[in-house]
């Protein structure tokens, strides 16, 4: 029975507790101690959120090049549209941001370390994000701080780059073949039949460095003959199956270039 | 003295649950909030581009975050398409 009546008193002083009214300085000290937790929230997920937006921000512009030239090189993520977002949300709980975010854009190697946030792994040839950045979080009214620097690499696995370079350099060499060809051969038979052959051999070369990244290429033309013209129009299709791009908030396989040119020579 | 007792123990229990959720102290209040915040930080931090691929882990994606004053938490997740928050609370 006694130990009834303790763990009864034990009770009511602890409903007095729970219901007792809290002194200003009290909820200003509990005030503070929830804005920490807050700000810590925010300013912990920066690097995460900034590595989110430029996945994002990749991926969308790789989906809207998909089968096509690609001629472009990749712009950077905006990093003041991130800053203005996130000073936007901020404003409205109480905070304000301070600083800025830089990202940049290269050519990624295999071997590089991809930040986990983004996702992505590195190949030869795929598109590197880095981003730099300095952003404070204040709360305006309890004075709170929270700094936070971060210098963050990150691969988009797409190999992009490698093949805007395969397709330049197979237009480049298309040029060269043709010239060439029609230079030596004075016959448009046998100069066609020597081009076929130097480009043969050039497709073969390629498809070799390129199988083992798992990247396919197709080249294919067809021949016009015009008065005293030949005029060659070139298809060229390269296909990454192993690229991984996040469109509509679904992974999908594969990327592809697909470039068209024309090279005119004489016909007589 | 047996009613008395069960009568005392009735009141108790029932003051308590109908104390707690209308005047919480703030202590645990912030206990909570700590524990939401921790959770936000380690859920946007474990995810990151798969929130993108519509995962939310502990938390759960909104478009606004109504409930973000009491033991919620919800940060703007930039880059979602339209952009959505991450709300997590105090499991």
């Amino acid at each position: 029975m006694k130990e009834l009546v303790l763990i009864l008193i034990a009770l009511l002083v602890a409903s007095f507790l729970v219901s007792a009214p809290r002194s200003d300085e009290d909820w200003l000290l509990y005030m503070g101690e929830l804005r920490m937790y807050e700000i810590s929230a925010e300013a912990d997920t920066l690097k995460a959120r900034s590595m989110i937006f430029a996945r994002s921000w990749v991926d969308r512009w790789l989906a809207g090049v998909n089968a096509t030239a690609c001629e472009e090189l990749p712009p950077p993520p905006n990093g003041s549209l991130f800053v203005q977002l996130l000073r936007e949300d901020l404003m409205s709980k109480g905070f304000s941001l301070m600083g800025d975010l830089r990202y940049s854009i290269g050519e990624s190697r295999e071997g590089d370390v991809s930040d986990q946030a983004f996702g992505g792994y590195c190949r030869d040839g795929g598109i590197k994000v880095v981003a730099s950045s300095g952003l404070t979080i204040r709360d305006d009214l309890l004075g709170i701080k929270a700094r936070r620097y971060f210098d963050v690499e990150a691969c988009q696995p797409t190999t992009y780059f490698l093949i805007r370079e395969v397709l330049t350099r197979l237009r480049h060499r298309t040029i060269g073949i043709v010239k060439e060809a029609f230079s030596s051969e004075e016959n448009v038979t046998a100069a066609l039949q020597e081009m076929r052959e130097e480009l043969t051999s050039l497709v073969r070369y390629l498809r070799k460095n390129l199988t083992d990244e798992g990247i396919s290429l197709r080249l294919t033309y067809t021949t016009k003959f015009a008065e005293e013209e030949v005029a060659i129009a070139f298809k060229a299709v390269v296909f990454d199956k192993e690229a991984i791009i996040i469109r509509g908030g679904r992974l999908r396989r594969g990327f592809s270039c697909i470039r068209e040119w024309e090279i005119r020579a004489r016909g007589s | 003295m047996k009613w008395l007792l069960a009568a005392l123990i009735s009141i108790l229990v029932v003051s308590y649950a109908l104390v707690i959720p209308t005047r919480v102290h703030p202590g645990w209040q912030v206990k909570w909030k700590a524990r939401a915040c921790s959770n936000l930080k380690r859920t946007v931090n474990q995810l990151g581009y798969r929130i993108l691929l519509g995962q939310s882990g502990q938390g759960e994606l909104v478009s606004t975050c109504g409930g973000e004053k009491g033991i919620y938490y919800c940060i703007l997740i930039p880059g979602t398409s339209p952009y959505k928050k991450m709300r997590v609370g105090s499991p």
